[in-house]
């Protein structure tokens, strides 16, 4: 019995043959499975993925001659607020599943005579553009910037994707990549790889003025941070409740955390959706301090946009933003488990919020330059 | 002191391995899956109580143990119900964590669980602002038998041990991994808990030695720690921290991340072996350097720390027995 155990033990090993071909056979199956069932919407899918490639097209035309585009998903919304906020000939793109369109970006590419094709991170399909692209033209260079850090790399889909990516690179199908943390871009350029650095930027009218709320409560704001463990939302909201008199705006929040925040008794003024970047915008300038203290991060554009909006943000010190400074020393966690340090942390905030304000004022026009001296370094490149 | 019988189970051995190491008298039990293991450990409780105990401590608070409380409780209504918290609320994401754990608030509510104990103090703090009834506990661990920790180093090249024991998100692995990079002459020793570990570590030529801790016991443990001149664990968050206490107690430097209620601000220890940025591969080499440069004065530093620590955490046992 026992040796019928270990066999079987070691036959669904993952990282056995046998469960390796099995996954695969699984995969292949259950795609033409659904490829089957659900004929009629995957063709309107690929419709639908089709026309988005034939306005890419038209977008590139209208960059004729530049030295550069820059690629990127606009329903990956931190990917696309960072390269909106960065680059200036950016182009719109979603997956690509057919070799034809494939085939039609990569031309387009070399026909207007973009000198670089830079790919703000990787959809699916992607990297069989720049493949296409180097066989068309090889001396069209090729950028990537990868936004994640190599936490992400217990994820399969961001190591499978880093995998081909690195390879692409190996076979000189990639140029140079840019990293949006300092950590990655050392890691990166000493394993080899040819990097550029990067930092994340975000430019709101507002430009930093203090946001006037006459709330009468202390108003906190966590924003899209219930989707996933690292964005440390149960700490988050055992820290407001420990401030006296608050208020948590908690958007979205889902059934779990609104059960928690019961069990608290936390008073809330939360919503479970979604809601436009332009209407969060207006949302959180009605907030006291918002905070946004995840474990893990490269350059998050939340603590950016809060503090545009002239609302302070507690970030977590896993990012470059604000190192070795008086703001730095204000709004930066050091422990972000840590229910009871976060809510002192707030009200050292919100006690001196106005200088922080001015600091960070202070802060951003440096760092408005530094953003643009480092995208000029990587363009020219 | 001796009135209570512990009884813990096997979903998280590694907790375990400290729980105890400071509480003698304990058993181990099943978790509630099934009616079965719910018969079974009831006979663990009736025999318990054929020795006279007072009070039961439960570590942690696994699946289907709200009904052995609740019977427990109805059956001996004078026997008092501690439970050691196990999660805290960075981990409450999770469907398994967060369900148990509302089910122990509630049962703590309804007075059937006399006393929960938190081993971080700000957990504590706010569910006794919320009128929970609750203690904090210091989590510790004691080496009882010397080992000799010299021996089995190679010292061609600087050991770096890194050994999570589960392959989770918030132990933070691949930018542990990523420190021996920035380390001259380094090799790592590791517990590979996935094959991507090792693939990761000779994509990016880093000099490495996969292991695999099949059981999660003391003895399996210090056999591989003692193969390194300092061990890192710069976890996200973590509750109980076997791997730094059992690394420090066999005098091997062990860097951590900055999610314990260990030491004071300003302690000197603080310094060496806790990081504030965990996912900063840079700024942790950097902090190994330091280690490795004054690996002597860290054992010093240490024996002086752990015997008021040791003292502190004695007391904040007796205290929650004798609650």
């Amino acid at each position: 019995m026992q040796k019928i155990k270990n066999i079987l033990k070691r036959l669904i090993n993952k990282d056995s043959f046998f469960y390796k071909v099995l996954s695969k056979m699984y995969h292949f199956l259950s795609t033409i499975k659904y490829r089957i069932t659900h004929n009629k919407e995957v063709k309107k899918e690929h419709k639908e993925y089709h026309g988005r490639v034939e306005k890419a097209i038209e977008t590139i035309k209208g960059f004729q001659g530049k030295e550069y585009v820059v690629f990127y998903n606009p329903t990956w919304l931190g990917v696309a607020a960072s390269t909106l906020g960065l680059f200036k000939n950016n182009v719109p793109l979603e997956h690509v599943y057919s070799k034809k369109d494939i085939k039609k970006i990569a031309k387009s590419i070399s026909e207007n005579n973009i000198k670089s094709a830079i790919f703000s991170q990787v959809c699916d399909g992607w990297t069989s553009i720049i493949e296409k692209i180097k066989k068309i033209n090889p001396n069209i260079k090729v950028k990537v910037i990868w936004h994640g850090n190599c936490y992400e790399y217990f994820s399969d889909f961001t190591w499978n994707l880093n995998k081909e990516v690195m390879q692409l690179y190996k076979q000189e199908k990639i140029d140079c990549f840019a990293f949006v943390r300092s950590t990655m871009y050392e890691f990166y350029n000493k394993t080899g790889f040819k990097s550029y650095y990067l930092q994340n930027n975000v430019y709101k009218e507002n430009n930093g003025k203090i946001a006037n709320n006459n709330n009468k409560k202390t108003k906190i704001g966590i924003y899209n941070a219930d989707s996933r463990e690292l964005k440390n939302i149960y700490t988050a909201l055992s820290a407001m409740k420990l401030v006296p008199n608050a208020i948590a705006d908690v958007v979205p929040i889902n059934a779990e955390a609104k059960k928690f925040t019961e069990i608290l008794g936390l008073e809330t003024t939360s919503i479970n959706d979604y809601i436009p970047n332009e209407e969060l915008m207006k949302r959180i300038q009605k907030n006291d301090i918002n905070i946004y203290p995840t474990f893990t991060e490269n350059a998050p554009m939340f603590p950016l946009e809060s503090f545009e909006m002239g609302v302070p943000c507690l970030l977590g010190n896993n990012n470059d933003y604000f190192v070795g400074t008086k703001l730095g020393e204000y709004v930066i966690l050091e422990k972000e488990d840590d229910a009871v340090y976060i809510k002192d942390k707030i009200m050292t905030v919100l006690e001196h919020k106005k200088e922080i304000m001015s600091l960070y004022q202070e802060w951003k026009k440096e760092f408005n330059k530094k953003c643009e001296k480092l995208v000029d370094e990587f363009v020219k490149e | 002191m001796e009135n209570y019988i512990l009884l813990y189970g096997d979903k998280k051995p590694e907790d375990n391995i400290c729980i105890k190491n400071m509480f003698k008298n304990n058993k181990q039990i099943k978790l509630g899956w099934t009616d079965f293991d719910y018969n079974e450990n009831m006979k663990v409780i009736n025999d318990s109580m054929k020795e006279e105990i007072e009070q039961i401590i439960i570590s942690g608070f696994e699946i289907g143990w709200d009904r052995m409380v609740k019977d427990t409780k109805k059956k001996y209504p004078n026997l008092k119900i501690k439970v050691i918290c196990n999660t805290q609320d960075s981990l409450l994401y999770y469907d398994y964590e967060r369900e148990n754990f509302f089910k122990l608030l509630e049962l703590s509510k309804e007075n059937i669980i006399d006393d929960i104990a938190f081993l971080r103090k700000s957990q504590y703090e706010t569910y006794k602002n919320l009128g929970y009834k609750c203690s904090y506990l210091r989590e510790n661990y004691i080496l009882k038998e010397k080992v000799n920790a010299e021996k089995n180093i190679d010292n061609s090249k600087v050991q770096l041990g890194i050994y999570p024991l589960n392959y989770t998100w918030d132990k933070n692995i691949f930018n542990q991994l990523c420190i021996a990079k920035f380390l001259k002459n380094a090799n790592l020793n590791y517990n590979c808990l996935d094959a991507r570990m090792e693939e990761f570590l000779n994509t990016m030529e880093i000099s490495n030695m996969p292991i695999k801790i099949q059981k999660i016991e003391e003895k399996n443990i210090i056999e591989e720690l003692v193969k390194n001149d300092v061990i890192i664990s710069t976890s996200f968050t973590e509750y109980v921290h076997p791997i730094f206490f059992i690394s420090m107690e066999l005098g091997i430097p062990c860097l951590i991340g900055n999610n314990s209620d260990f030491f004071e601000e300003n302690d000197e220890l603080r310094k060496y072996v806790v990081t504030l940025a965990e996912d900063d591969p840079i700024i942790n080499s950097k902090k190994v350097e330091k280690i490795l440069e004054n690996k002597e004065k860290i054992k010093e530093l240490y024996k002086k720390w752990k015997v008021e620590y040791n003292k502190q955490a004695q007391t904040s046992i007796e205290n929650f027995i004798e609650k």
